[in-house]
C-alpha cells in the first residue's frame, strides 16, 4: 500500500509550476541592457546635469512597473517577488494555493435526471508569501423524497505552505480539514466531503508551472475520512485523490481549463472539469463551467445503478475578489 | 496487456460495495404494520414500514414519503413521519375514525438522487389497506396437510366470534370440519409485531369426509368457507405455508 501511494504520488508533476499571473521572470543579475539611442554609451563623456531649475520628469504610469527588470532606481522599485497575491490559477478539485487574500462566492447546480442539488458556498482566504489558509462554509438546497430541503454544508479548512515559489514554479504542501457544524445536509454536488454531513483530514501536495500561455496544475492527497453512515457513503475510508489541469491563457484577461480528477474512495471516482474564466478587474475574476462526472456516467461509482449513466452534470460559476 | 486488466481490477473495485448493498438489502427484516386488509386498527395506532435495510438517517426529513387516504371519502389524511434507522412510522395528526376504510401508500422509491439510497425493498411499496372496524374476514389460507387448511382471519379472534362454520371444495361440500385456534407461538415466533399492532388470528380446520376419514385437499381446489354470517370468502389452495402467507399479507420477509 505504501509502495502504491509512493508510486501514485511520484506520477505528480512536483517540482515547477508557476503562478498563473504573469509574472516576471526575476533573474540573478539583471540583464544586458541593450544600448537605447537616447542613451550615451558607457564611455561617452558624462551629459551635462540639468540645470538645477528643471523640473524633474513625471514618473512614468503605473502600469507601466509591470516590465521588469529594466526598473531603474529611479523609481525606488524593488524588484517583485513572484508572489504577487492576487487570484492564481485552480481547478474544481485544484484549490487556489498561493492566492492573495481575499474572498470568493460560489454556485454549483447539478443538473439532468439526477439534478436538483443547488450549492451556494463563501470562502474567506488569507494568503502571505510563505502560506495562506482559506476557510469555506457551503449552503446546499436539495431534493428529499417529495419536497426539498435546504442545510449547511461542512465547514472546510485548508492551510497551505509554500515550498516553492518562483520562476519555476509553484509548490506547497497543504492541510485540509472538513467537519459538521450540526446542520446536517445529506446530499453532495462532485465532492461528497462538500456537504455530506463528516468529518476528515487530508495532506495535500499542490503543484502549478507556466509555460508561455500554458499553466499546468497537478494534486495529489491522502486522507482519512468519516461520513453519516448511510448508502451511498461508506463510514470511514481513507481517500486518494490526484488531479491534473490544463489551463491555457486566452488573452490578458481570459483563460480556460480543463482538469481531470481521480479519487477514490468517492462517489464520483473519476471527474472532468472544463472551466472558464475571465478577470473583469484587477483581482475580481468570474469563472464559470462544468464538472462531468465521467464515473458515475460509466458505473464506476457507489450510488444506486438506476442513477448511474448519462444522467448529470453540474454547471459551476464562482467569483472571486483578490486583495 | 497490464492496461486492460488494471481497468477491470478497478471496476470491480469500485462497483462491489454496491453490488454487496444491493444483494443484503433482500436478506433483510422487512414488513408493513397493519399488514393488508387487517380490521379493528387501534386509531390512536401509528403505521410502520419496516425495512431492516433502511439505513435512514433520522433527521432525513421524509414527510412525503407515506400518506393515508379514506377510501370512502378520498382525502388524505394529516400526520407527520417518524424517521428512524430502520422503519419510519406514520402519525396522524388526529386519531383515525373508528368504522372505517384506509389506504396506506408507501411511497418511497431508492431515494432520490444525491442523497441516501433509502434501501427500501420494492415490496413495500404500494398500496395496502386496513380498516378500524370490527368486521372480521379471512385474508388467506394455507394447505398444512392434505387435509387441514389455516385461515388467517384479519383481526385477534375473541369469544363472540363464533359460528357455523362451511366449507365447500369445488363446489362439493364438505361434511365435518373441525377448527381450532392455532396458537400465536406457532406462527408469530419469527414475526416481528410493533407493540401498537393487536396482529391476527389463524384458525386451522381438520377437514372429514362423510365416513369420518379425512378429507384430501389438492393444490388448486377451489375453496368456499363461511363461518356463521361472515363470508363468502373462495381461494384457490395453494402450497404456501401460513407464515409465508402472512409475509405476502404484511409484504414482509425473510
Amino acid at each position: 500500500m505504501t509502495r502504491r501511494l509512493a508510486f501514485l504520488l511520484c506520477l505528480l508533476p512536483l517540482p515547477s509550476l508557476a503562478d498563473d499571473e504573469p509574472t516576471l521572470p526575476v533573474d540573478d543579475e539583471p540583464p544586458a541592457q541593450e544600448p537605447s539611442p537616447d542613451v550615451p554609451p558607457a564611455d561617452a563623456p558624462p551629459a551635462d546635469p540639468p540645470p538645477a531649475d528643471t523640473p524633474p520628469a513625471d514618473p512614468p504610469p503605473a502600469d507601466e512597473l509591470v516590465d521588469w527588470g529594466e526598473q531603474s532606481d529611479w523609481y525606488g522599485a524593488e524588484p517583485l517577488a513572484p508572489y504577487a497575491g492576487g487570484n492564481v490559477v485552480r481547478g474544481i478539485r485544484i484549490p487556489s494555493y498561493g492566492a492573495g487574500t481575499g474572498i470568493e462566492v460560489g454556485y454549483m447546480n447539478v443538473i439532468g435526471s439526477n439534478g436538483g442539488t443547488r450549492v451556494g458556498s463563501f470562502a474567506a482566504r488569507y494568503g502571505t508569501e510563505r502560506f495562506g489558509v482559506q476557510l469555506t462554509l457551503p449552503l446546499a438546497s436539495y431534493r428529499v423524497p417529495g419536497s426539498r430541503d435546504v442545510g449547511l454544508g461542512n465547514l472546510q479548512l485548508a492551510g497551505w505552505y509554500t515550498l516553492r515559489d518562483d520562476s519555476e514554479g509553484f509548490l506547497a504542501l497543504g492541510l485540509e480539514l472538513h467537519g459538521n457544524l450540526g446542520d446536517r445536509a445529506y446530499t453532495w454536488a462532485h465532492d461528497v466531503r462538500e456537504i455530506w454531513p463528516g468529518y476528515g483530514a487530508s495532506v495535500v501536495v499542490h503543484a502549478r508551472r507556466a509555460f508561455g500561455d500554458i499553466t499546468t496544475l497537478g494534486r495529489g492527497a491522502i486522507g482519512a475520512r468519516t461520513a453519516a453512515p448511510y448508502h451511498p457513503v461508506v463510514a470511514r475510508h481513507i481517500n486518494l485523490e490526484l488531479a491534473f489541469a490544463l489551463d491555457y491563457q486566452l488573452g490578458d484577461r481570459v483563460g480556460v481549463l480543463g482538469e481531470t480528477t481521480f479519487s477514490y474512495w468517492d462517489l464520483s471516482p473519476w471527474d472532468i472539469a472544463l472551466l472558464g474564466r475571465v478577470d473583469l478587474t484587477e483581482g475580481l475574476r468570474l469563472r464559470a463551467g462544468t464538472v462531468l462526472p465521467v464515473g458515475v456516467w460509466v458505473g464506476f461509482s457507489p450510488i444506486a445503478p438506476e442513477q448511474q449513466g448519462l444522467r448529470e452534470l453540474t454547471l459551476t460559476a464562482d467569483l472571486s475578489l483578490s486583495f | 496487456m497490464r492496461t486492460p486488466i488494471l481497468i477491470a481490477a478497478g471496476a470491480f473495485l469500485l462497483g462491489a460495495p454496491a453490488c454487496l448493498v444491493e444483494d443484503q438489502a433482500h436478506d433483510l427484516e422487512r414488513f408493513l404494520s397493519p399488514l393488508d386488509g387487517q380490521t379493528a386498527w387501534p386509531v390512536g395506532a401509528p403505521l410502520t414500514v419496516y425495512a431492516e435495510a433502511l439505513d435512514l438517517p433520522v433527521d432525513y426529513p421524509v414527510d412525503q414519503t407515506l400518506r393515508v387516504t379514506d377510501v370512502e371519502t378520498g382525502e388524505e389524511l394529516a400526520g407527520w413521519v417518524e424517521p428512524s434507522t430502520h422503519f419510519l412510522r406514520f402519525h396522524p395528526n388526529s386519531a383515525f375514525e373508528s368504522g372505517r376504510t384506509y389506504r396506506f401508500t408507501v411511497d418511497v422509491a431508492d431515494g432520490v438522487p444525491h442523497g441516501p439510497s433509502l434501501g427500501l425493498p420494492r415490496e413495500l411499496r404500494g398500496d395496502t389497506h386496513f380498516s378500524t372496524t370490527h368486521e372480521v374476514n379471512a385474508l388467506g389460507v394455507s394447505a398444512t396437510t392434505p387435509s387441514e387448511l389455516c385461515v388467517i382471519f384479519s383481526r385477534p379472534l375473541n369469544d363472540d366470534d363464533v359460528g357455523r362454520w362451511r366449507l365447500r371444495v369445488n363446489d362439493e361440500r364438505v361434511p365435518r370440519v373441525v377448527a381450532k385456534l392455532l396458537p400465536a407461538s406457532e406462527w408469530s415466533s419469527t414475526l416481528t409485531f410493533p407493540v401498537e399492532d393487536p396482529g391476527i388470528d389463524v384458525v386451522c380446520i381438520e377437514l372429514f369426509d362423510v365416513d369420518g376419514d379425512a378429507f384430501e385437499l389438492v393444490e388448486g381446489d377451489e375453496l368456499d368457507l363461511r363461518w356463521g354470517g361472515r363470508g363468502p370468502w373462495t381461494f384457490p389452495l395453494g402450497t404456501t405455508s401460513v407464515l409465508d402467507e402472512l409475509l405476502s399479507l404484511r409484504k414482509g420477509a425473510p
